[in-house]
């Protein structure tokens, strides 16, 4: 009952203070540390030290020690005076978002973002991290920037706004955190995760569109053509050459359809597997050149190829609703 | 969260230089293996670092540990008390290097380091060792600095120099708080040094023992007087006073000795009629024996007066103290003599010494009185060719008979045993008290300084009608030594600091050597007296000189005060160059008004450029509209096009003129 009483209280604190930190530090496309957004106290190692300076303090007063007072007084004063250096540590950095994703679902999702500084003063161990990320070292001496990359698993698909970052600095004695939270507006697509699946594109034939593109192949004879050097052997008209003509080799096509479309209707299972599958559909289809199209129950995209379209594409799939609404 | 973590390069060797640094000023009192030990750690650690070595496997560092342990209570005797203590940590330091791996490791062998700083000082408190302590400190820090450039790692003067700032930066503070803290009286009673030979002055006295002292150029103590210090040769300093022999040694005696109580201590103080008044400085002896001229007293708390009028102090003396005393050169001693103390002043033992026996009885008889007989037995030391000298010849069974009657060399020791004995033998009441006499006056502030060689036995007699009175027999034989000194007396013999060639006291006919000599010790005088012994009613009259008066308010007002000033500065200077991106004057004086212009209603949409919003303006009709738009254009002028310093300088003065003109035909609009 107590631990649940507990548990209640800190987490109406939680709310309490995450409140005030939207407030206080709105989210932003670039954001600059001052003082109205690092928050600082004393590090557990900080708690230790206090600790030791009232022992040390015993210890003066005991052996009534006049250099043994100045020696606890002096290390006092000197956990004071790095309030404001580990303060400082923070002050004046800038952060800026350069890019978020995409990524797959379950794979982890690029962040990265630029930190710089506004004068040239030295800037040591700064801990960018999300609690579910790993931290990120940044000294900034000599160079006024840095690119910083962070990973972040992604935990479902569609639009991913991750949460606030976290920035934190104990230089320079570890005795004092110097942190804050900061939102930058950024958000990385998270698309389905590929499920590898039959064919279900719809091929548009080859006589319905009344064009066929001939792409170097195997399959069906398409021309003679005069031999260049390096024709393989067994492509060579050798019939025609005997009876007298020039040496002609034969060249064998395939047929590239023109289009394939990729239906919503055509693949089964649950909405999330019949997206999974379209992924890899759409994936394994780039991958073949072919130009292909989507549609899905609100979505249509029309046939093509090429990184834009792949992006369009597994956008419109990390970003289907459930297929109800427009 | 840091994730996988390696203890920074350079604050490894940062830590291992501080530690070395630690061990330095303790090496004499730690023994040899513990250095060995932490030779090894630092050895191994090193190598783990380099990736050579593995970390040695647990139960290498539990047999390690427990051998600290046993090899503490071989080296000490026990566990308990600040040697044992300090060695122990020390070990704890070697040790906890083998575990360094985490940064919590890192933060707990740097907190050790500071602990260990502090127990630097409750051996020596000196000024050259106060500065190397905080150096070392400051080593400390500097690792603690580069454990948090996990990003740089580089050993350089980078961390140092973080450190010096800080260390600057504290400074001030520390100095308030050294002013202001009250000093309170021990919590509760802690281990002192306990395996530190004592020095100075013994309990007792055996013939050679002060002759080994006098090699010695140490201080034992200094005394400042309020006014000129007496002469030389009246500068006794009473320190034990010995009454029991046993045919060869004197002691303090097993008759018990009692404190004065209170009321016979003010007796004491009513009877010095010719105040001096003094305080005496004295360095750590490792026992309670304070030196005072007779008659004395003294108001401190932690002073004890004994029966025989010397004072004691309630414990053994492990660092430097400071005792104000008050004397009188000529008070009468105990006019009237108790039959308990009468008896423990004539007591000899039953045999010895027959020659003795028979010369004092034969002299007294001849002698009208008690006064004529110690007068007849100070002549013979006058008349009988005795040599005063450090290097006396051994004596035989009958001490003093060999001393009187056949080798007749010797040191002080020997002359005052010898006189005392002589007055016991006809039953006159006669002790033997050891202490200093005379001292080094130093000129530049008139401290006397009295080193161990000043160290010196004499006799007081008890006399009817004039109490103790104080006769020194070496001063027949050699009257140097009470006017000038040792040095002089021991001129022919040449004798004089013989085992301390190098003694800068050994130089003092050398003139700039002398005067370096004393100006340090005057030094080393204000620092003890100042900030050593600052506390009690030293403190409370710094603190009404500082605050006019000592109360909550003014003392808080003071921290404060100080402290609100030293972190403005500070803020000042470590916050300078990381604040918010400024932007250039031009456009914090358009913004500036397109806030006023706000104000009054005429809001700039967002996304609306410069011009466009002036056009919108203009096209209202508004009174500035055309001013408005001049302005825009200049700061666009200012802002996007490469301009001239001196065409910036112009437009901008034609821009504050303008923005001034527009924003105050705002106001006179609004009213």
């Amino acid at each position: 009952m107590g631990l649940f009483a507990a548990q209640r209280i800190r987490q109406f604190f939680d709310t309490r203070f995450q409140q005030f930190v939207s407030r206080q530090i709105p989210p932003g496309h670039s954001i600059t540390l001052d003082r109205h957004v690092i928050f600082i106290f004393p590090s557990r190692a900080g708690l230790c030290f206090a600790l030791l300076l009232l022992v040390m303090l015993v210890a003066a007063i005991n052996y009534q020690n006049n250099m043994a007072f100045a020696l606890v007084f002096f290390l006092s004063s000197l956990f004071i005076v790095t309030i404001l250096h580990t303060f400082a540590n923070l002050s004046g950095l800038s952060f800026q978002a350069l890019g978020a994703g995409p990524a797959f679902l379950g794979d982890s999702v690029p962040f990265e973002l630029l930190i710089s500084r506004q004068g040239s003063k030295s800037y040591f161990d700064i801990n960018i991290y999300w609690p579910e990320s790993e931290a990120q070292l940044v000294t900034l001496m000599a160079q006024e920037q840095q690119r910083v990359k962070l990973h972040l698993a992604a935990p479902r698909r569609g639009l991913f706004k991750p949460g606030r970052l976290k920035i934190e600095t104990f230089y320079p004695l570890g005795l004092l955190r110097a942190w804050t939270w900061i939102e930058l507006d950024w958000a990385a697509v998270i698309y389905p995760q590929p499920l590898a699946c039959e064919y279900s594109a719809q091929s548009v034939s080859a006589s319905d569109s009344g064009e066929s593109i001939p792409v170097p192949g195997a399959e069906d004879f398409f021309q003679f053509r005069q031999y260049q050097a390096g024709d393989t052997p067994k492509h060579l008209f050798w019939k025609g050459y005997a009876k007298g003509g020039e040496l002609q080799s034969k060249q064998f096509v395939s047929y590239r359809q023109h289009s394939s479309w990729l239906d919503w209707e055509h693949v089964d299972g649950s909405v999330e597997v019949r997206l999974q599958k379209l992924c890899y559909q759409v994936l394994e289809l780039e991958k073949s050149g072919r130009d292909y199209g989507l549609t899905l129950p609100a979505v249509s995209i029309a046939p093509d190829h090429g990184e834009r379209h792949l992006q369009r594409t597994l956008t419109a799939l990390a970003e289907f609703n459930g297929g109800g609404a427009p | 969260v840091p994730s996988a973590w390696n203890i920074p390069r350079n604050a490894l060797a940062w830590i291992l230089i501080a530690q070395v640094a630690l061990i330095a000023p303790h090496i004499e009192r730690l023994p040899l293996w513990v250095l060995a030990v932490y030779g090894l750690c630092a050895l191994w650690r090193i190598m783990v670092f380099q990736g050579r070595w593995a970390f040695p496997p647990k139960i290498v560092k539990v047999l390690l540990s427990m051998a600290c342990f046993v090899g503490i209570y071989q080296s000490y005797g026990s566990l308990i008390g600040m040697e044992p203590t300090v060695a122990l940590l020390f070990s704890g330091f070697s040790l906890k290097l083998l575990e360094l791996v985490s940064r919590r490791d890192g933060y707990l062998v740097i907190f050790l380091a500071y602990f260990v700083a502090l127990t630097e000082f409750l051996f020596n408190q000196d000024f050259a060792m106060v500065v190397l302590v905080f150096a070392t400190v400051m080593l400390v820090t500097t690792a603690l600095v580069a454990l948090h450039q996990q990003g740089y790692q580089r050993f350089d003067w980078i961390s140092l120099r973080k450190t010096a700032v800080l260390f600057a930066q504290a400074v001030p503070l520390m100095v308030v708080l050294f002013i202001i803290f009250p000093r309170f009286e021990p919590l509760w009673q802690v281990p002192m040094p306990s395996h530190q030979a004592s020095t100075g002055i013994g309990e007792s006295l055996s013939p050679g023992d002060i002759s080994d002292l006098a090699q010695s150029g140490e201080l034992a103590f200094r005394a400042q007087f309020e006014g000129p210090p007496p002469a030389r040769g009246k500068l006794y300093w009473r320190g034990l006073v010995l009454s029991a022999f046993d045919g060869r040694t004197w002691r303090q005696g097993k008759l018990r000795k009692d404190f004065l109580s209170a009321q016979a201590r003010r007796e004491v103080l009513q009877s010095l009629q010719e105040p001096i008044r003094y305080s005496v400085v004295q360095e750590a002896s490792h026992q309670p024996w304070l030196f005072t001229l007779a008659l004395a007293h003294s108001d401190d708390s932690h002073t004890l007066a004994v029966d025989d009028f010397r004072l004691v102090r309630d414990g053994d003396i492990h660092s430097r103290i400071k005792v104000d005393v008050i004397s009188d050169l000529s008070a009468t001693i105990e006019l009237e003599l108790e039959s308990k103390i009468r008896r423990r002043e004539t007591m000899l033992p039953t045999t010895g010494n027959p020659q003795a026996r028979a010369y004092a009885e034969n002299v007294y008889r001849q002698s009208t009185d008690d006064r004529a007989f110690v007068d007849a037995v100070m002549m013979n030391y006058f008349q009988q060719e005795f040599v005063y000298t450090l290097k006396p010849p051994l004596l035989g069974e009958h001490s003093i008979d060999d001393f009187l009657f056949n080798t007749r060399r010797g040191f002080c020791g020997h002359y005052a045993s010898s006189f005392v004995f002589l007055m016991r033998a006809v039953g006159i009441p006669a002790r033997v008290v050891t202490g200093y006499q005379g001292g080094e006056v130093n000129p530049i502030n008139g401290t006397v300084l009295v080193h161990q060689f000043d160290a010196h036995a004499w006799v007081e007699v008890w006399l009817a009608g004039s109490g103790w009175v104080r006769f020194d027999p070496t001063g027949m034989v050699s009257p140097w030594r009470i006017e000038q000194g040792l040095e002089r007396a021991l001129r022919e013999e040449g004798s004089f600091l013989e085992e301390s060639p190098l003694s800068p006291l050994r130089f003092r006919d050398i003139a700039w050597l002398n005067n370096v000599r004393l100006q340090m010790d005057a030094y080393s005088y204000y620092w003890s007296s100042w900030v050593l012994q600052y506390k009690g009613r030293r403190q409370l009259d710094v603190m009404k000189a500082l605050l006019g008066e000592i109360s909550a308010f003014r003392v808080s007002l003071f921290i404060v005060g100080v402290g609100a000033l030293v972190m403005t500065l500070v803020a000042v200077v470590s916050l300078a160059g990381r604040g918010q991106p400024r932007s250039s004057a031009e456009v914090q004086l358009y913004l500036g008004l397109c806030r006023r212009l706000g104000a009054a209603g005429y809001g700039r949409r967002t996304q609306e450029g410069a011009l466009a919003f002036a056009r919108r303006i203009s096209a209202t009709g508004a009174r500035w509209g055309p001013l408005l738009l001049a302005v825009s254009e200049v700061v666009n002028r200012l802002s996007y096009e490469s301009l001239s310093s001196e065409q910036r300088a112009v437009l901008l003065k034609q821009l504050r003129r303008d923005v001034f003109t527009l924003s105050l035909q705002l106001r006179l609009r609004q009213q």
